[in-house]
Parts: C-alpha cells; structure tokens; sequence
C-alpha cells in the first residue's frame, strides 16, 4: 500500500473538464478558482491524471456557460442513477437534521421573542431603579423635563445655575408634594411614575443639535398631568391643620383631578431634610396617605353593606324596616350609634340617610356571608388597586367563620376593616358611572420639549364592579343622604350632591373619630368625586362635607362660568 | 452636526445588521455558491458600511487618530476572512465565512470601544486564529486519516483536562486555564473540539449500542473533569453535543429523550451538590431582592439590554462598563446597550444561521463522519449561543460561557476559528462528492 491512500484524491472535477472541454469552467462562478491556470490548491500531488498544461488550447476551450451544472444539482437527477444508489446510498439522516434545526430555532427564537419583549414592557421600571447607572448617564446628556397641571402651572422645572449645575424646583412646594413627588432619594408620585419619560430627550434632532451648539443639555420631555392646580391648592387649604387627604377625580375619565395628603414637607429641600423625614415614624410624612393610608371606613362601608343587601334581596331591600333605640345588641354583643342617637322607626332609605349603625348591625347578621365575600372580592378588597401609583391594599374580611361580634363590625366598617381613601374614592366613581369603574390615572400626555406627543393616556375601564340598576339604587341612596340626612350641608341651589359620611372609630374604646366622605355631583349627571378624610376630626357630617362641598363648589363655580 | 451624524449613524447600522441577517436567512435557500453570488456583493456593502458607521461613531467620541488604525485592521482581518478564505478554497462555503465576519467586526468594535488593549489583543489573536483555520482546513481536507484516529482525540483532549487541574491556574475559584510560554490556555475550548472529532469518528462507523456507549463514557469522563473544575457551562455543552451527535447519527429519537432526562436529573443533582449553582440558580430565579450581591451581574445586564432600546444608545453613548465581566460572559448585554437590541438580535440570528448552514450541509453531505462533524459544530455553536444570551438576559440561568466569536478571549476565538476550518473542510469534501456525482450522471446520459 502506497503513502497515497493517506491522502483524499480529487479527481472528479478534473475527469469532468476533461472529458468534456465544451463544458469548461466559467470563470465567475467559483471566485478565485484556478482551473484556468491548472486547480491545484488541493489535489496538486496525485490521483487524477496531470496532463492537462496551463494555456494548452487543446485541453481546454475557454468559458461556457454553468448552467447545465445548476439545473442538474437542483433537480438531484443523478440520484435516480441505480449505480449511484447502489454506492453513494445515504442514511436517512434528513429527519433528524429537520428535528434539530427546529429544536433549536424555536428555542432560539423564543429567547430573542422573551429578551424584546421583556426590555421593551419593563424599560420604565428598569430604567427607574435606583442601581440602573443609566439615568446617571442620561441626567448628564439632558435637563429633566417639567411636569405641567392641567390648568397651566409648572408643578416641577428645572433650573441651571451659574455653575451650569441643573436643580429641580417645585414652585408650590407642600402643596404638591405627595402627589408631584421628587426624583431623588428613590423618588415618588409622577416624578416616579413619569421618570423614564422626564429623564430622556425625545425631542427632533434639529433640537437637540441647536441645544448642543449653545452648549446645553438636551431639553427633556414634559409630561402633562390631570392634576388641576387650583382645585388641589383648594383642597389643601380646606383641609386646615388637620392630617388626612382628599381625592378629586372625574368618574367618566378617571382623571385624578387633585391628590392632597397630610401631613406634607417641601420637596425643594428635601434632600437636606431626608434624615428626619424618613425616621419620622410616628406621623410617617412622606406617605402619601391618600393611596397608602388605611383607615377604618366607618359608615362610608355601609354603602357596600347596603349594595351586598340589594343584591340578596332584590325584590325585598325596599321593605326592609328596623327600629332604632340607639343601640342593637345580639349574643352579648352590641353596636351603638353614633354619639347614642336614637333613629326610630328606619327604613332601608332611612337607615342609610341616617348611618343607623343598629339598622345596619342588624341587616349584617341577615347577610349570607359567602356572597359578602364575593361582593369584597369583586370591589377590589384585598387586591392591588389599578393605579400606576403604590397603593395599600384594602381589608375587609367577610366568612362563614366570623363571629357576630365581626360581622356586625363588619357590616358599619369598622373592627379589623381598613381602606384606603383612594380605593373609597374609586368605588364611588363606579357608583357615579354607572357602576363601571375606570381606571384612575395621573399624566395626561408625555410631550417632547417640541411639542411632539409621545404618549396619550386614554380612559381605560377597569370593569364593572355593580349593576347599572344597582348604581342608580346608591345613588339614590346618598342623595337621600344629603338632601335629608347627614350630609346635609351639602345641600345647594346650584347642583345636587350625592355621598355618604363617615365617622370611623380609630381606637376600641373611644368616641375619638375620623371624619369621612365620600361622593359625587351632580347627582344626575356625575362629573366630579370627592373623597375626604380628616384625622381624629370627629364627625364626618360636621368636618369632612364642608370640605366637599367648598371642593365641589368652586369646581361648579369654575364650571358652569367656564362652559 | 456631529449629532446628524452619530445619530443616523445609529439607524443605519441596526438596519443593515438586521438586512444582513435576513439576507443570511434567504441564502440558505440557495444550493449553490453561484446563486448566493449577487448576495455576497450586498453583504459586503453592508458588512463595510457598519464597519465605516460605527469607526466614525469612534473617531467623533475619543477624537483619538489612531482609532482610524484599529479601523483598517479591522478591515484587513474581514477581508481575510472573506476574501482570502475563498481564494485559497475555492470550494468553500462563503456564507459561514460573512458571517463569522459580521460577529468578528461586531466583537473588535465593541472591544475597541470598551478596552482598546483587549480590542487589538482581539484582533491579533483572530488574524492568527484564521491563519489557522486555513491550515485546519487544508490538513483535514486532505487527510483522510484523520478521519479515522478518534482514539486519539478521546485521550487528547482528557489529557488536556487533565493537565489543567494538575498545572492549571486558579481563576475566580475555578480551574479553568493554563499559562504555556506566556499565553494562556483555556484546554476546555479545545477539549471541545477533541470531543467533536471523537464522536464524529467514532459514529461514522458502527452505530449500535455499543459505540453509542463509547461516546457516552467518554463524554462523561470529560464532563466529570470539568465539573471537578466546576465549569458547568463547558460540561452542558459537551453533553449537548454528544446527545445531538448521537442521536443524528442512529436515528433514534429514544437516545434523544433519554438523554434529556438524564440531562434533566443530572441538573438537579447539580443543584444539589454545587453551592455555586444554588447560587447562581436562586440569581436566576429573583436577582432583585439581593440586588447589591448575588443579583447584581444579572440585573446590570438586564439594564444594559433595555436601556439602549431598539436602536440603542450610540458608541460610547451608554454604559457597558457597569456590567462585570462584560468582554466575556456580557458582550450581548453591551452589544444591545450601545448598538441597539435590533443589532444585536440580528446578531444571534446571524449565529442562527451559522447553524442552520451547518445543518444543510449536513443534510447534503454522503460522507457521514463529514456530517457529523458539521452537526457537532454547528450545536457547539448555537448551543453556547444560547447558554450565553440566555444567561444574560434572564431566559435561563447563567453558566458562564462566551460567545463564539464576539466574546473577548483568545482560546474561544482560537477554537472558534478551528471549527470554522475544519466545517470548511467538510464543505469541500460535499463538493467534491457533487462533481463526483455530477460526473457520474454525464457518463451515463452520455453527455460527456
């Protein structure tokens, strides 16, 4: 055996040329290949006859064309040859090639599919964590953009000062600052919910270039929010000094039109007071009370009593009827009214007018407490609220385990029942729109510096959390409530208010109470909701509706001079 | 003015990665070199035109003339490899060649940009590593003989393990390399290699149960070496290899979910062995509550990736450099943040197409340890494509393994480039098999 086995022979593709020098090798088709200069990069040594020599005109007659090779490799015609069958059989590995070509394409392809997908819907977050070196890196490119109220003002700006050092202002310092928020220190309210779009500059290149040439930063996107300026500045002054928050909300949109938590801080000097703001646990300054406070609903609950009672008895609410001697007692257990009145003779209307805390006691233990729970299910008890901003989640507890202690202090919101203001404002909002509930948003529109709108909020529903039937029953129910029952003061020539009060009991033991309420105007045609809560104010009826009614007031006076 | 340009720069080179993978897609219809001809024209202007793009994108940031250097060598190492490479092998498959190209330019400048002594250390390295494969290919093209000694890989390449844990150096806990006349080794890069050839000659011949185990044992004992240095990574891509090569060359879909199920078990004893998989498994499974430790290297890359959004932030416009071990384990993280996750999806499909090119000249070839060859390159490629972009972007949990041909490293890039020699090899063996063929069928219609 001679060293030549050690070595593959390529023979085939000069016996091809050869033997048939009118189908000679097409210079272009194999680039830089030499058989026109004698092929040798591979089979130079041996194994095919060596006769052919370099412009022998006799050997080889120049280019013809390829085509006849390209059909023939297409059709695979020389398969069918039986010698070949015979020699050059070949496993039948295709199925397995087509198996793991597609294994690994789908996997890869889900991958790429899972890495778009993910950075894309969580940019915002991402962009937005405190770890992300990004923003940096964006805070040095451009000047955060402003955020705008509804009505005109600046809430939060930008300023560089000589240094060429930029600093943000917030030119209604407290009166905004849950809801504005601020964007250092892990940032809150729409300078969080807001950040990626106030960081970045989205704005035409032409802008972007004018600003390099005068040596600024690029002008960041503004973001529009539905806050209304003078109805927040209004309802941060009704409150006065007491703790507490008001939401004003549109229940058509879900528009957010004013936020007030308190107690508040100045964001403009925030950083300098973190230290004691942030270890201040007693009064907890920086939470937003209005979406992360929990309260006791007190007798604002019983509007969920009462829709739970409707939807056991149909037929039978109206004829519902109770006698009130200012206290209910049932096992060893009982429920005072508020301050010890003495309502009489109620009836369903009645009980609700007056918050007879013994009709509703009473009307809690008729209640099939698998369905209650259903109901609190459904109202978004124990649930994350729809909103982009961090909320608490609601309690309410409603089971066939409960005693009747709980579930008498269930049914007139108190006992282990907390809510938070926005989550009361939210199911009023659905009352008012006919028991479809939209979602509660802060930013309007994202702009780019020119104008260009990169981002649109429209009103999405959330769903229907009751009946439109059932919607129109409540409402009816707290325009009672207002025309002749606790809310009274609301009672206007302008417009009529419907709403329910609350005074919530914070401590087991005490009279001490928080002032509630909650409600919407007008009556008919629902534009605004208000949701009030004043800290150890006392009565609902007395404390809260004045504030409503001053918000409710101006936003008509407002309205009705604007239209 | 700069503006204008870095910023449409920027488009441009997302779209025309993005063509650039398509057109390599479309290529894979064609059978013959000559009908992939008008595309070859279009990725070359595309390849130079990101190429240029990108060096401009360089020169307008660091203002440094000799960046303009590290541009030309750039150039000069594609063109080797795109043009050199087919004039010496005429028969050669072009595709594979432009795009290992695309993912080498992509590599340089993303190095470049980051560290520049790595960048040129990458370049040297890879103009070297093609050299190579020019070799490889000439050598295992001609010599039949090497198709038949998979002993002799078997031993080499446990030997190679082997010497690893005995003179290897310790780096980040594991014994991963050894240092020889001042250049360090990586030996499960090329025990790789060894095993690919091992299996491939090895099936070529018998495929029954009994070499079916050989192969088995044999991967075992090198997986077993690696999991003694505690590469996880190398050992799942060896296994995944053998289970492919396996079952592609019996047929028998049983070796393959056996083989899965193994792998499955083998996973879970992982876990429960190896504290640095608990590790890195828990990482996986919530990096944000322990964001400052174990969580900190994903989370970095999961920033890097979205925040160049789809067209990216620009060279030298974003933050590759917060991401640890971003020339290695990271470069898709760096490649999204700067060029865009358009580019660099185009990129992972480019490895794609690698692969899938590998495949159909396997389905093509009759010479059977020539396809399995192919097979076990092309899952060696995309299978470590997958541990390493998965791992970086949280789609499975992090092995630490580099991307074929971007990542910084010159073991990887050197067999890398082997590979890609001796695939070359294989495809000119396919064509000598079709003139053969072709011939065959003239003699018998009497054409000839």
């Amino acid at each position: 055996m001679s060293l030549k086995c050690l070595f593959r022979s390529k023979k085939y593709k000069e016996d091809y040329y050869e033997d048939d020098p009118e189908q000679g090798y097409d210079g272009p088709d194999y680039p830089g290949d030499g058989y026109d200069n004698g092929y040798n990069g591979i089979n130079h040594s041996q194994g095919y006859d060596n006769s052919y020599k370099e412009g022998d005109p006799s050997m080889y007659n120049g280019p013809v064309s390829y085509e006849g090779i390209e059909d023939i490799e297409d059709d695979y015609s020389y398969e069918d040859d039986p010698d070949y069958k015979r020699r050059y059989r070949r496993p039948h590995k295709n199925r397995g090639v087509v198996l793991l070509g597609c294994i690994f394409s789908l996997l890869m392809a889900a991958m790429l599919t899972y890495i778009v997908y993910y950075s894309y819907s969580n940019r915002k977050e991402l962009i937005s964590n405190s770890y992300n070196k990004r923003s940096v890196q964006l805070a040095k490119e451009n000047l955060r953009g402003r955020i705008v109220s509804s009505d005109g003002y600046d809430l939060a700006y930008s300023e560089v000062d000589e240094k060429g050092e930029d600093h943000r202002v917030y030119p209604f310092g407290n009166e905004f600052a849950h809801v504005v928020g601020y964007n250092i220190l892990g940032g809150s309210g729409i300078e969080k919910i807001s950040d990626y779009y106030l960081m970045r500059s989205d704005a035409s290149l032409s802008t972007r270039a004018d600003a390099m040439d005068k040596g600024q930063k690029f002008p960041g996107n503004n973001v529009y929010s539905t806050i209304n300026a003078s109805l927040q500045r209004l309802a941060y002054y009704s409150l006065g000094d007491y703790d507490g928050a008001v939401i004003v909300s549109d229940p058509k949109t879900g528009r957010i039109l004013a936020m007030v938590s308190k107690p508040d801080f100045d964001p403009n000097t925030i950083a300098d007071n973190w230290k004691s703001l942030s270890q201040d646990k007693e009064s907890s300054v920086l939470l937003n009370r209005a979406t992360g406070g929990l309260y006791p609903p007190g007798s604002t609950f019983k509007i969920v009593t009462a829709l739970e009672y409707i939807r056991e008895h149909p037929a039978g609410y109206n004829d519902y009827k109770f006698h009130c001697q200012g206290s209910f007692t049932k096992d060893d257990t009982s429920v005072k009214c508020y301050h010890g009145s003495v309502h009489g003779n109620v009836d369903f209307y009645g009980s609700f007018a007056q918050s007879c805390n013994s009709s509703f006691a009473n009307m809690g233990l008729e209640l099939d407490q698998k369905k209650f729970s259903s109901t609190l299910d459904k109202l978004l008890f124990g649930h994350e609220l729809p909103t982009e901003l961090p909320s608490a989640v609601s309690r309410a507890e409603a089971s066939k385990g409960l005693s009747v202690h709980d579930r008498m202090q269930l049914s007139i919101g108190q006992g282990k029942t907390l809510v938070t203001p926005l989550h009361m404002n939210m199911i009023t909002m659905a009352i008012a729109n006919d028991g479809l509930l939209m979602k509660p948003y802060l930013v309007e529109l994202v702009k780019t510096s020119d104008g260009h709108v990169l981002e649109n909020t429209e009103p999405k529903e959330y769903g229907r959390l009751m009946s439109q039937e059932e919607a129109d029953i409540l409402t009816e129910m707290m325009t009672k409530v207002v025309e002749e029952g606790t809310g009274s003061g609301l009672k206007s020539a302008s417009y009529h208010a419907a709403g329910k009060t609350g005074s919530a009991e914070y401590m087991t033991g005490k009279t001490d109470s928080h002032a509630w309420f909650t409600g919407f105007a007008p009556a008919s045609d629902p534009r605004i909701c208000v949701t009030v809560i004043m800290e150890k104010a006392g009565s609902g009826g007395r404390m809260a509706v004045p504030v409503a009614k001053r918000i409710f007031d101006e936003y008509f006076r407002v309205y009705n001079y604007g239209d | 003015m700069i503006l204008y340009i870095t910023e449409i720069a920027k488009y441009i080179t997302a779209c025309a990665a993005a063509i650039y993978a398509l057109l390599g897609f479309i290529t894979l219809k064609f059978k013959s070199e000559k009908r992939r001809k008008p595309v070859y024209v279009i990725l070359t202007v595309l390849l130079f035109t990101i190429l240029i793009l990108s060096f401009i994108q360089i020169l307008v940031n660091n203002r440094d003339i000799s960046m303009l250097l590290y541009g030309i060598f750039t150039a000069v190492i594609v063109m080797l490899l795109i043009s050199l490479f087919p004039l010496v092998f005429p028969d050669c498959n072009r595709m594979v060649l432009y795009n290992a190209a695309f993912l080498l330019q992509t590599s340089f400048i993303v190095l470049v940009r980051i560290n520049q002594a790595k960048g040129i250390r990458q370049m040297i390295i890879a103009a070297a590593s093609i050299l190579v494969s020019f070799l490889v290919c000439q050598i295992y093209y001609k010599f039949p003989i090497f198709s038949r000694i998979g002993f002799v890989y078997g031993a080499l390449g446990v030997s190679m393990l082997l010497a690893v844990r005995v003179i290897g150096s310790m780096t980040n806990g594991s014994y991963l390399s050894v240092t020889l006349m001042g250049l360090t080794f990586q030996p499960s890069e090329f025990a790789k290699i060894m095993l690919i050839l091992f299996l491939a000659c090895t099936l070529s011949g018998r495929t029954d149960i009994l070499s079916v185990g050989v192969c088995f044992a044999v991967t075992f004992v090198y997986m077993l070496v690696l999991l003694a240095s505690r590469d996880l990574g190398a050992s799942a891509i060896l296994f995944v290899i053998c289970l492919c090569v396996v079952y592609l060359a019996t047929e028998k879909i049983r070796y393959l979910l056996a083989g899965l199920a193994l792998g499955g078990a083998g996973s879970v004893l992982a876990y429960f062995f190896f504290s640095h998989v608990r590790r890195r498994f828990t990482a996986w499974i919530d990096p944000w509550t322990n964001i400052d430790g174990s969580g900190y290297q994903l989370t970095q890359s999961l920033f890097g990736i979205s925040s160049g959004g789809f067209w990216g932030t620009g060279l030298f416009k974003g933050d590759p450099s917060a991401i640890p071990y971003v020339e290695d384990d990271f470069i898709f993280s760096a490649v999204a943040n700067e060029f865009g996750i358009i580019y660099a999806v185009s990129m992972v499909c480019i490895c794609l197409g690698i692969f899938l090119m590998m495949l159909l000249e396997t389905a093509r070839l009759r010479d059977k340890w020539s396809g399995l060859l192919d097979t076990g390159i092309g899952i060696s490629f995309i299978f470590q494509t997958f541990l390493t972009v998965g791992g970086g972007s949280r789609f499975i949990p992090l092995t630490g393994v580099t991307l074929p041909l971007v990542s910084y490293g010159g073991s990887s890039i050197m067999t890398s480039m082997i590979m890609i020699g001796l695939f070359q090899a294989t495809s000119i063996i396919r064509m000598d098999e079709h003139y053969d063929a072709l011939a065959r069928y003239r003699g018998y219609t009497g054409e000839g």
